[in-house]
């Protein structure tokens, strides 16, 4: 799983947001590193929905557009879970290697 | 609509139609959200994203749409590619007959080179901006002049060399360059087939497939020099590989149908060229090739269609 996949799933694991939203807390989770981009955002969101681990979790119009909220499902926070676990026994493995030195 | 948001609406629209059937009113607002009230551009990251992700959603978004539609939008990009292909080419020929110019001005310009070469080239190349001024603009006009432009130039071959070369010469100019403009005038004339599928990744095809075209001719040109290979052995192997592409995409189900499609017509309008003017049997093998290949690919993708219900696309049968 890439980064930009990573944070949205970790963003979306708290409550739903909206793409926006999505984007502010990927930015603030990842203490301003990675910056996602829309086209980024909506392509993995997609892709995600596809899958079966981000759905649709309400719908409501503001200022005439409408303003889609997401959420993880089950999948998608056994996924969030799984990926996490990968990612620590990675960094889990680095510290080890580099405290030898 | 304020101007930036024009302009982020035509950065969105170069994504395939069934992404933005979904997702377009959203991907605007969140784009214009990551703006602030002075923009009027958005910001080149941001552009940069959408362009990628356009094209990585073209290249990912399978064909849910039924199959003829998914058949016409092969086609279509096909033609796209092709004309991409031949721009490219003539931009490099173009190149390589400004710099023999100077060298062969000193005993007095050639004109006789000049009216038989330069100017079909500078004609063709004409009328393949007119090509992509009358589709972005949906001017009719702009197209059939376009088409009268490439049919100004098969005449002039046949002008020239009287009798059955100077036919095959015009035919081999009008062919590969009849085929996008016929794609043109179809999509243009269908209310059905949306422009925007068409013409949007189009404008990032031509461009990529232009620069893509430009470097294979010079590879392909510098691999004949220096190994001193037969003319036209690059050709040959770059349809091979075309050729055999189609038949492991083909084998595997792997990817996209519609750019398989596309690159089966393609191939097929590069090589029509090449044999009329030729009459190389083994240009005529490798399209023989590639049309057997893309009419078996075809095939199976009719009866997948078929399989999965007349008319109705695989998302609502999901």
């Amino acid at each position: 799983m890439q980064d930009p996949t990573y944070l949205i799933l970790l963003a979306l694991s708290d409550r739903p947001r909206h793409g926006y939203g999505i984007l502010l807390e990927a930015s603030e989770l990842s203490r301003g590193t990675i910056r996602l981009g829309p086209g980024t955002l909506y392509g993995a969101l997609e892709r995600l929905e596809e899958a079966g681990h981000v759905e649709l979790d309400r719908e409501e119009i503001e200022e005439g557009r409408p303003r889609r909220y997401f959420r993880l499902t089950r999948r998608g926070r056994s996924l969030l879970v799984e990926e996490t676990e990968r990612r620590e026994a990675l960094v889990g493995l680095a510290k080890q290697r580099l405290a030898h030195r | 609509m304020s101007p930036l948001e024009r302009r982020v609406r035509a950065l969105i629209s170069l994504f395939p139609a069934s992404f933005r059937a979904r997702w377009e009113e959203e991907l605007v607002r969140t784009t214009l959200e990551t703006c602030t009230a002075e923009q009027s551009w958005p910001h080149p990251r941001d552009a940069w994203d959408l362009v990628l992700s356009a094209i990585r959603a073209h290249a990912t978004t399978p064909a849910t749409e039924p199959f003829r539609l998914v058949l016409a939008q092969g086609i279509v990009l096909g033609a796209i590619l092709l004309a991409g292909v031949r721009i490219g080419a003539l931009l490099l020929r173009f190149g390589w007959f400004l710099r023999w110019l100077p060298a062969n001005s000193a005993a007095g310009v050639p004109s006789e080179e000049l009216a038989l070469y330069a100017g079909p080239l500078a004609l063709e190349l004409a009328a393949y901006v007119l090509l992509a001024v009358a589709l972005l603009h949906r001017r009719r006009v702009l197209l059939w002049t376009g088409a009268l432009t490439l049919g100004a130039i098969g005449l002039l071959g046949t002008l020239r060399y009287p009798g059955p070369i100077g036919i095959r010469w015009a035919l081999g100019m009008a062919v590969p360059g009849a085929i996008p403009f016929v794609m043109a005038a179809c999509t243009m004339g269908t209310r059905k087939t949306e422009r925007a599928l068409a013409v949007r990744p189009a404008l990032v095809g031509l461009a990529l497939v232009s620069f893509a075209a430009t470097a294979f001719r010079f590879a392909a040109w510098f691999a004949t020099t220096t190994w001193h290979l037969v003319p036209g052995t690059i050709d040959r192997c770059a349809t091979a590989v075309a050729a055999l592409l189609l038949v492991a995409c083909t084998v595997s189900g792997f990817a996209d149908p519609r750019w398989f499609i596309a690159l089966g017509v393609a191939v097929i309008g590069w090589n029509t060229r090449d044999f009329l003017q030729t009459s190389d049997p083994l240009v005529f093998l490798g399209t023989a090739v590639v049309v057997t290949v893309s009419w078996v690919h075809w095939r199976v993708l009719r009866r997948q269609a078929a399989g999965s219900g007349q008319g109705r696309s695989d998302r609502e049968m999901a």
